[in-house]
């Protein structure tokens, strides 16, 4: 799973772990989101995108069905 | 950083779980050997052996809740690295023990007490943990 998380974290200007602070995860969840090492739980995935203010759409792309 | 239950640090719960820990391996410690020192001599099944053998599992069980705690306070890559880990742990010994067993069956070699699985355990666990935080990092 794609994800638009260091884009939307660099529009803040926030580190990997003011972000962390955010969203009550450790740093390293943050990176490991980022680059993609790791999918969140659906609840992670509502929190960042409730944070952002975006959908999970668009924030998150299904790599197997992109436009799903 | 805050987490679940108000704690620092993502990687084993905080400070306060872990000096509650700490705590209760200290008592878990002091047990075994208080335990040693007051009955002393040869096994006996008697109510004092079998107190001095029961009563340190009652800070190790608490020592253990500390720890169970500790995860579910963990962030949800962290509780992952952490159950991964234990599967591992688990898996491992399960294998050791049954490698073992058969040596014991066929090859002759000595039996070894179930008190001595702890070392594969947390070898493993801690194998497991490793290989976690690299594969996240």
């Amino acid at each position: 799973m794609k994800n638009s998380l260091r884009v939307l974290r660099a529009e803040r200007e926030w580190s990997q772990a003011d972000l962390a602070e955010h969203l009550s995860v450790s740093r390293q969840t943050i990176n490991a989101l980022e680059v993609g090492k790791y999918d969140p739980s659906l609840a992670l995935a509502f929190k960042i995108a409730r944070m952002f203010e975006r959908s999970i759409h668009d924030i998150f792309t299904d790599e197997e069905n992109p436009r799903a | 950083m805050l987490y679940y239950d108000g704690m620092t640090n993502s990687s084993c719960g905080g400070p306060r779980l872990r000096r509650r820990y700490w705590f209760w391996m200290g008592g878990y410690v002091v047990a075994i050997f208080g335990g040693a020192f007051l009955v002393s001599g040869p096994p006996r099944p008697d109510a004092a052996h079998l107190a001095a053998a029961i009563i340190p599992l009652v800070p190790l069980c608490l020592a253990l809740n500390e720890t169970f705690r500790a995860v579910r306070a963990m962030d949800e890559l962290q509780r992952r690295i952490h159950t991964d880990a234990l599967l591992l742990s688990l898996l491992g010994t399960i294998a050791i023990v049954l490698g073992v067993g058969l040596l014991q069956f066929t090859a002759g070699i000595p039996l070894f007490g179930v008190f001595w699985l702890w070392i594969p355990i947390c070898l493993l666990y801690a194998l497991g943990v490793f290989l976690g935080q690299r594969r996240y990092a």
